[in-house]
């Protein structure tokens, strides 16, 4: 595997049991692994409440005990500051990037709090698979 | 000989003067009033004669200019009426023409396009727009062009993408379904409508052609996979059985029979919305309006617009529809 290719997987997961999260893609590059996220503000909260994420956040594989920490978001608040929606139907895009995991077809948790409430972002058992993997032309 | 900065900027604007096909035969005064006007300093007569015995040198001296005294007209001229000291030639008509279709590009196409456009042709007309550079620009063409659209940022990749036929993986939002998916598309087409930018591709997760607003469009990526070709004559059936760009859900092509009110048919008759429109008049000028479509939202929005000035005679369905959204 050429480490300098980027690696696009469509993922296209939605997490359970609150389904106003989804995990649309994972990029595995030599710089980081970014993962795109969408989110739909719901009627839960007034005005759809907010977002954020937390800066502890990190990804773990199944193929080891590292962890790959979150280096920078786009398009979401590192906690305490947060993202207010202003309507219940408001839905957002956003990206995480974290340190680079090897590209290897493995399963990924990914971490926002050790004990999480439904609202926080974890997810569990993500499938990289690189055989469903588009290599990214770069610029 | 090498020619100076300055002398160079004077033989450009005499060069100007002498193509200028609005102001023919201009005279020793006109040639200095032009050089103080466009360049800011005093020039002599002597010097203008120097420079005009200069550009009709052979090069590399000169530009082997075919300048005349016309004794008739009593000023200079071109003998050659294309000649031009530039490697293009263009005369004050060719200028005024393509800045004529900047403007239009500028006005249909936003100013990402024109931008880089007038970018391309600035080095085209380096030397005409010189001489025009202290003109005060004013908007001859309006149209209702909003720029910044969200997703017009896409705009360049994706061009380039349809032009040189490459996969792009992008994220999609679905404003009527509220949902996100994560796309692979072959991309063939940009397309215009009501002021909002689409792209037209094959998609991987409907295994047809689909229309995706460039609103609605994140993340563009494009990827090196086979490209999944699309024929001009696919393309087209999709294209020209639709007006708009979203046909209703599990819509054909059908016969789509409308009745429009007297002062409505006056809009229909003077520009077709579709070229299988076809309107047959009724004697109190009220007309029965027939196409060949697939219905579309757009459709069932421009019904709507007129209230209750148009009705839907048939299909049924699509009567419906629009009494839905009323």
């Amino acid at each position: 595997m050429d480490k300098k290719r980027d690696l696009l997987l469509q993922l296209n997961v939605v997490r359970k049991p609150n389904t106003n999260l989804i995990i649309l893609r994972a990029i595995l590059s030599e710089r980081h692994t970014r993962i795109d996220f969408g989110y739909f503000a719901t009627d839960e909260y007034y005005r759809g409440g907010w977002i954020k994420m937390s800066p502890d956040s990190y990804l773990r594989t199944n193929s080891s005990e590292a962890k790959y920490k979150l280096k920078y978001t786009d398009d979401i608040p590192l906690a305490p500051a947060r993202l207010d929606f202003e309507s219940n139907k408001d839905w957002h895009y956003f990206s995480l990037f974290f340190e680079p995991i090897a590209k290897r077809s493995c399963k990924i948790d990914l971490i926002e709090v050790e004990n999480p409430k439904d609202t926080d972002f974890n997810y569990y058992g993500i499938k990289i698979d690189l055989n469903n993997a588009e290599e990214i032309i770069k610029p | 000989m090498p020619v100076n900065k300055n002398a160079y900027r004077r033989y450009k604007v005499i060069d100007a003067c002498l193509r200028n096909k609005m102001r023919r035969y201009p005279n020793m005064k006109e040639l200095l009033a032009a050089l103080e006007e466009k360049l800011g300093v005093n020039t002599t007569a002597e010097t203008v004669q120097k420079d005009i015995a200069v550009m009709k040198m052979l090069p590399p001296d000169g530009f082997d200019a075919p300048i005349k005294f016309n004794r008739t007209h009593l000023g200079y001229e071109y003998t050659n009426p294309d000649f031009s000291i530039n490697g293009v030639s263009l005369n004050s008509y060719d200028v005024d023409s393509i800045n004529e279709a900047i403007e239009v590009i500028s006005a249909i196409g936003g100013s990402r396009v024109s931008e880089k456009f007038s970018h391309a042709i600035e080095k085209v007309l380096s030397n005409a727009q010189e001489l025009n550079n202290k003109e005060v620009k004013r908007k001859i063409i309006e149209t209702d062009y909003i720029a910044e659209g969200r997703g017009f940022e896409h705009f360049d990749l994706l061009y380039s993408a349809c032009r040189d036929r490459v996969p792009v993986s992008f994220i999609h939002y679905s404003y009527s379904r509220r949902e996100f998916k994560a796309l692979i598309i072959h991309p063939v087409l940009l397309k215009e409508f009501n002021n909002h930018w689409y792209v037209i591709g094959f998609s991987e997760a409907h295994q047809a052609l689909r229309t995706f607003g460039l609103d609605r469009v994140k993340a563009p990526e494009p990827i090196y996979k086979v490209f999944q070709d699309t024929s001009s004559d696919v393309i087209d059936a999709y294209l020209n059985n639709v007006y708009g760009v979203y046909p209703l859900p599990n819509c054909t092509k059908e016969k789509i029979t409308l009745h429009a009110n007297a002062m409505i048919t006056n809009y229909f008759r003077a520009q077709k919305i579709h070229e299988s429109q076809h309107v047959e008049m009724q004697s109190r000028g009220d007309s029965i309006i027939t196409f060949e479509l697939i219905p579309s939202m757009e459709l069932v929005s421009l019904i709507l617009s007129y209230g209750k000035q148009i009705r839907v005679l048939e299909p049924a369905h699509l009567a419906k529809t629009v009494k839905e959204f009323k």
